[in-house]
């Protein structure tokens, strides 16, 4: 196979002879491939110390150490060598390590001794400071002696001497890791000539196809696994290819630390190749069960039908819904784009108020799901605070409300199979469509804690309704569209307007490129819509009296017709404005009329007449004679 | 064993004649509680008795399990990982891991032969061999020490499945195979012939099981 030498190598390779202070920062706690053949076995995944001591040692360096504040300057990767360095620097070597504080008034402080270290023209030396940001609280509340130690470091780059050895001449180095940059003093990187940064970051999708494809392939199967399945895809090489490549795409963000946990957790489990890409849910979620993968097709054929008796009047916005689910359940989602991790489907419901479009949404959870409750509501208009990321991903270490995590990444972390339904998303702050940018891009987000929370298993919903009402040049809001345009002009119009509030209004095109063609406008409830919500909430009422009170109660069709004419006189509230009226019209008149007739069970009432114009709006009823309830 | 087919003799048995139960148990157990390692041929030292029990107890036979080779790890690392107690028979697998993962029979034979995972029940059998049937299916057998039938129904019984299981459950740890079949011999009369699944072996928890009533669990053709 050819080499792969990541950035951050060659960076390490450019610059240990060029600048003798290195700071390596970022993804130090992680695992990496040692990319050649020397003293670690090409591609051995290792700890960055083992790494950083194979390359000093395979560039020439004679001595490598490693100092902890805890424990001093050591070197557990060659037993003798820190005794050498012991030596050189006039150190004292108990039990394998030289002790040394960081700070104090000691000629033997951790920094004193790197002094002695890098000045010296004997050996070339390698000094690797792990975990450097722990050695002070923080850098705005470091005390004089913090500040000796660390300007004794600098002192040390800035008189580093060269060494001459077999190799050539050599610098003496020191290499500091920490997680951030800013754990350490400003001044101590910031314009400062003898000091480099290289960032490290999770292994990139060549370093994962590496690890995926290369020879360490074989290790993610157990051994009779291994043997029996493997002649299959000897013989379907193009299968293989396939299976690694979505393995490649699905563990975008994953540390090699993750890939190799997951590689032992396959292995443990003695998961059959073609199963692989199904471990990495087994590691981000620790379930078995991937509700996406029991769906029964059977039911999603039917789900129009079924959203129909549930959401009434929306036949294109159904439609163009349950696109968005097939390509979900057939694993298309995505397909065009570099990452497999991306939410499973990404819908923007808009349209006048009160047109199903949150009624979809739990629609859709149930059915996909089986619970309502799988479907996740955040209502943006309680985060339009700039500082409301915070609420939804967590507040950041130190800042009140730090434990309870963001609402948004407990919810996703505790049901990773959801929908998460985003309400009004234009009341939301912009900071929070940044957010969502990057949960729509790589499908992942860490939170206040530092959990890395997937979103790849979701469906995300946003509603809004945006594009209903414009601004006019005075500033008067007035309607952009009207009851009396069919829905294809409403979708026009809902979709320029969309358009223009993101584009214009806002200046972030590329949030419009993420929800992409998944706009899917919701059109008025119209006259026979309104009906069939009328009649299936009147009968939702019969049938629970019947059912609760056995009071069996009947409604003429010339009574019908009084309460139909009047619940459906304005539309412009869609469903909810019905149920309001159904509310006000036929539920408290007819709990009144009960109430004041002393009828609370068993007895069948049939209502007369709607009186709709009076204030409040009342019913007559009589009371039948009948056998059953008598 | 079948004549067609190659077989290797496990356990590294020498010609030793029948020996008194006491002299066995007296080799074998005294006041030893844990069943040494038996991968690594350098492993045959069996501990000297102090205090000979009543009659051995087959139990610590089973109750210390050698652990699974990873032949997919020794296929990619040359170097011995970490807890592997023997660099040259980690060695020896890595060199023979490409063949053993192909299902390369000879290559079962030659590593049932270098890593002797039998060595330790050279004690309570006058011989061991095993042979590969399959890539996915191992055969071993071996001749019962006449003087363990001689006991109770149970004891013999102990003896017949406690053999069975450990032979078996040593060999699939050894190689990448989904069954081994075990037969008990006492000259050529078959006195037991059961197969073990590697699934089944999987279950089983060796400090609570009785060997018994596993092995009658189990599809054998004759007890």
């Amino acid at each position: 196979m050819e080499t792969l030498i990541s950035k951050w190598h060659r960076e390490l390779e450019l610059f240990c002879g060029l600048k003798p202070m290195l700071i390596l920062e970022g993804n130090v706690l992680d695992q990496y491939r040692y990319p050649v053949p020397g003293s670690l076995g090409e591609d051995t995944l290792t700890s960055l110390p083992h790494y950083l001591h194979g390359f000093f040692r395979d560039t020439g360096y004679d001595q490598v150490v490693f100092y902890s504040n805890l424990v001093g300057f050591m070197n557990p990767y060659e037993s003798g060598m820190t005794e050498k360095f012991a030596a050189l620097t006039g150190s004292e070597c108990k039990q394998s390590a030289i002790p040394a504080e960081f700070k104090g008034n000691s000629a033997d402080t951790a920094p004193n001794i790197v002094r002695r270290a890098m000045s010296q023209q004997s050996s070339a030396v390698a000094i690797v400071m792990e975990m450097a940001g722990h050695y002070i609280i923080s850098p705005d509340r470091m005390d004089q002696q913090d500040i000796n130690s660390f300007n004794l470091l600098m002192q040390s780059a800035m008189s580093a001497s060269t060494v001459r050895t077999p190799q050539g001449k050599m610098q003496n180095v020191l290499v500091l890791l920490v997680n951030k940059l800013n754990d350490l003093p400003t001044w101590l990187y910031l314009n400062n000539p003898v000091c480099k940064s290289i960032h490290l970051d999770a292994p990139d999708r060549e370093e994962r196809r590496r690890l995926i494809t290369g020879p360490a392939f074989a290790t993610f199967f157990d051994s009779t696994v291994y043997r029996t399945d493997i002649p299959y895809y000897n013989e379907h090489p193009d299968e293989l290819e396939r299976l690694q490549d979505k393995l490649v795409g699905l563990t975008d963000g994953m540390t090699f630390t993750d890939l190799d946990a997951m590689r032992r957790l396959s292995k443990r489990e003695a998961t059959p190749i073609r199963d692989l890409t199904q471990i990495v849910d087994l590691y981000k979620y620790g379930i078995k069960e991937n509700p996406w993968r029991t769906l029964s097709l059977e039911s999603l054929r039917t789900a129009k039908a079924d959203f129909e008796k549930r959401i009434k009047g929306q036949d294109a916005a159904l439609e163009r819904t349950m696109d968005v689910v097939k390509r979900a359940v057939t694993g298309m989602n995505g397909l065009s784009s570099s990452s497999t991790a991306k939410p499973k489907g990404v819908l923007f419901f808009a349209g006048p108020t009160g047109t199903g479009k949150t009624e979809t949404a739990k629609a859709l959870a149930e059915k996909l799901f089986g619970d309502e409750s799988c479907c996740i509501r955040f209502d943006m208009s309680e985060y339009g605070q700039s500082h409301s990321d915070q609420k939804l991903m967590g507040a950041p270490p130190g800042y009140v409300g730090y434990e309870a995590g963001g609402q948004l990444t407990n919810a996703v972390k505790k049901n990773p199979f959801s929908i998460l339904l985003f309400d009004e998303i234009e009341k939301a702050h912009t900071s929070i469509l940044d957010k969502f940018l990057q949960i729509l891009e790589d499908g992942r987000m860490t939170d206040g804690q530092g959990n890395t929370v997937y979103f790849s298993e979701t469906i995300i919903i946003f509603t809004s309704n945006l594009g209903i009402y414009v601004k006019d040049a005075l500033g008067k809001r007035h309607a952009n569209v009207t009851m009396d345009m069919d829905y294809d002009q409403v979708t026009k119009a809902v979709r320029s307007a969309i358009e223009d509030y993101f584009k214009l209004e806002l200046g972030r095109p590329e949030i419009l490129n993420r929800i992409g063609e998944n706009i899917v406008v919701f059109d008025f409830i119209r006259q026979e819509a309104g009906e069939a919500i009328l009649r299936a909430q009147v009968n939702k009422i019969v049938r629970r009296m019947e059912e609760q009170k056995s009071i069996r109660i009947t409604v003429p069709e010339e009574a019908y017709e009084q309460l139909r004419q009047a619940a459906l006189a304005d539309l412009s509230n869609g469903g909810r404005g019905v149920g309001n009226q159904v509310e006000s019209l036929l539920i408290n008149p007819l709990s009144r009329w009960l109430f004041d007739h002393g009828v609370l069970e068993n007895a069948q009432v049939t209502i007369d007449r709607f009186d709709t114009a009076a204030n409040p709006p009342c019913i007559h009823c009589h009371l039948e004679e009948d056998e059953d309830h008598a | 064993m079948p004549d067609s087919g190659k077989s290797v003799r496990l356990g590294k048995f020498v010609p030793q004649g029948e020996r008194s139960l006491a002299q066995v148990a007296e080799d074998l157990w005294g006041t030893t509680t844990v069943v040494p390692s038996t991968h690594g041929a350098e492993n045959t030292a069996v501990p000297k008795a102090t205090e000979v029990p009543a009659f051995p107890s087959f139990d610590q036979l089973w109750k210390t399990a050698d652990e699974t080779v990873d032949w997919t790890d020794a296929l990619v690392n040359a170097q011995c990982p970490d807890g592997m107690t023997s660099p040259q028979l980690w060695a020896f697998f890595h060199e023979h891991a490409q063949a053993v993962l192909a299902g390369d029979t000879e290559a079962y034979l030659q590593v049932m032969d270098r890593a002797d995972p039998l060595g330790d029940l050279q004690p309570f059998a006058r011989s061991i061999e095993a042979t590969a049937d399959s890539s996915d299916l191992l055969s071993a057998s071996f001749q019962v020490l006449p003087s363990y039938l001689e006991g109770t129904e149970e004891t013999r019984q102990r003896y017949l499945c406690g053999m069975s299981l450990r032979i078996a459950r040593d060999l699939l740890a050894l190689l990448p195979v989904s069954a081994v079949q075990v037969k008990a011999m006492q000259e050529k009369d078959l006195l037991l012939s059961v197969t073990f699944p590697r699934s089944e072996l999987q279950k089983v928890h060796f400090s609570f099981i009785d060997p018994i009533a596993f092995v009658h669990g189990l599809q054998h053709t004759e007890a």
